[in-house]
């Protein structure tokens, strides 16, 4: 029954809350549980009830332009997708390893900042005893290294991803015991999803603080090094998490997931867009002027912003 | 139920609002049932669509062919019926004789149509 719920409040999602749309959207969905009661009765099984009465919903276009409401949503599929058993474990045990090397990739990229640093500082030159010029050729290819590394995840594993592109779009139906068990299984996620946020935080806040106490203590050079590492494993295990959390609530929750979509999307962008110029930033930086140190500090400055930029820009919306 | 032919949607489409209004005629029904009745009297030929038969409603109430009221409680749920006002009668009326001649029309073009 929860099946034909969502799959109603995904069919009116391009539609406006308004009295009108909420009664009609009531009444279609007494009607496809009197359907799908009716089937259950006569003998049909759970999927055959919930197949029949998505196939007997027609297309929500009709509806829209009955209403006077403009412009049919691009993603709005009469079809719904059924997901056997095979392909939802298949699934869940791919974006469990998905999020795994993506997550990983990140927390390379955002490593990769320190070895610059750690090469053009004079301390850990006397350690090493190594020549100034080679010490920072080498420290600049360690990093050139790791977001190689990190680029080849990426690319290698959004093309695996990509497969999966049509499957995430289409309304999805599972069987009776595979929806019961995942939803089971995401409520546990969701449990631990606060507390993985909550340390993830703790991570960062910690990162600051341990970084502040050192510098302030032994004058310690290389407070880059305390400071990224704590905060990569903070994004690594909010970025981990996050994947596996909504490859689950595609399932369970899948009105929402459409309706995120869009939002995300659209912030995607901006990421997008300042996170590469911080990076080119960044390298002029330190090749124009050795200024590795201070002006790996551009990173999360520029995270800091645009997202404060995106959260003021939604606030206006809603 | 459900012989090997179904009619598309697109064929009927003038038509349901006669469909659904006849049926009003012989007593105040709500969304399911109407539907129900429909598939059951047509031997499963046509299966109105939950968005065309919603639709169609709407465009009914906004016409002042048809009334909604909030039926009583059953099973916990509070059923929408409709009724057919008098405007609704008139329109059904006119649209029978709509048919009549557009049936005679297309029958001169089909073959077998002229029985």
């Amino acid at each position: 029954m929860n099946t034909i719920k969502d799959y109603v409040e995904t069919m009116f999602i391009g539609l406006p809350a308004t009295d009108d749309v909420r009664r009609l959207k009531c009444n279609i969905l007494d009607a496809m549980e009197d359907k799908y009661n009716e089937l259950i009765n006569d003998g049909k099984s759970e999927n055959e009830a919930i197949g029949a009465v998505i196939s007997q919903f027609g297309n929500i276009d009709e509806l829209k332009e009955e209403l006077g409401i403009k412009g049919a949503t691009p993603d709005s599929k009469e079809n719904a997708n059924y997901v056997d058993h095979y392909e939802l474990s298949a699934y869940l045990c791919f974006k469990k390893r998905f999020a795994f090397m993506i997550a990983l990739g990140v927390v390379l990229c955002i490593l990769s900042v320190i070895s610059p640093i750690l090469t053009s500082d004079a301390l850990f030159m006397n350690i090493i005893h190594f020549e100034d010029k080679q010490l920072s050729a080498i420290g600049i290819f360690i990093m050139f290294f790791m977001i190689a590394a990190a680029v080849f995840i990426f690319i290698y594993y959004g093309m695996k991803n990509s497969r999966y592109h049509e499957l995430e779009e289409a309304f999805l139906v599972l069987d009776e015991k595979d929806a019961y068990d995942i939803r089971c299984s995401f409520e546990k996620i969701k449990s631990r999803h606060s507390i993985v946020i909550a340390v993830g935080v703790v991570l960062c806040i910690l990162g600051v603080a341990i970084t502040a106490v050192l510098y302030e203590l032994w004058d310690f050079d290389f407070f880059a090094i305390t400071l990224v590492s704590f905060i990569a494993s903070g994004i690594f295990l909010f970025i981990y998490h996050g994947i596996i959390y909504s490859s689950y609530q595609l399932f369970v929750e899948n009105h929402k997931v459409m309706k995120q979509r869009n939002e995300d999307q659209e912030n995607d962008h901006y990421l997008g867009i300042t996170m590469p110029l911080a990076a080119m930033l960044y390298l002029i930086i330190g090749f124009c002027f050795h200024a590795w140190h201070p002006g790996w500090l551009i990173f999360p400055i520029t995270a800091i912003l645009t997202t404060v930029y995106i959260s003021i820009k939604n606030m206006k919306r809603t | 139920m459900g012989g090997g032919f179904l009619i598309s949607s697109d064929v009927i489409r003038g038509y349901n609002d006669t469909i659904i209004l006849s049926l009003l005629i012989e007593r105040d029904s709500y969304g399911y049932q109407i539907s129900k009745e429909i598939q059951m009297r047509t031997q499963g030929h046509y299966i109105m669509k939950e968005t065309t038969l919603y639709s169609t409603f709407n465009r009914l109430e906004k016409n002042g062919f048809i009334e909604s009221y909030p039926g009583e409680e059953t099973f916990g749920k509070k059923r929408t019926y409709f009724h057919i006002t008098k405007k609704g009668k008139v329109y059904y009326e006119e649209k029978c004789v709509e048919w009549k001649l557009t049936k005679d029309v297309v029958n001169v073009f089909t073959r077998g149509g002229a029985s």
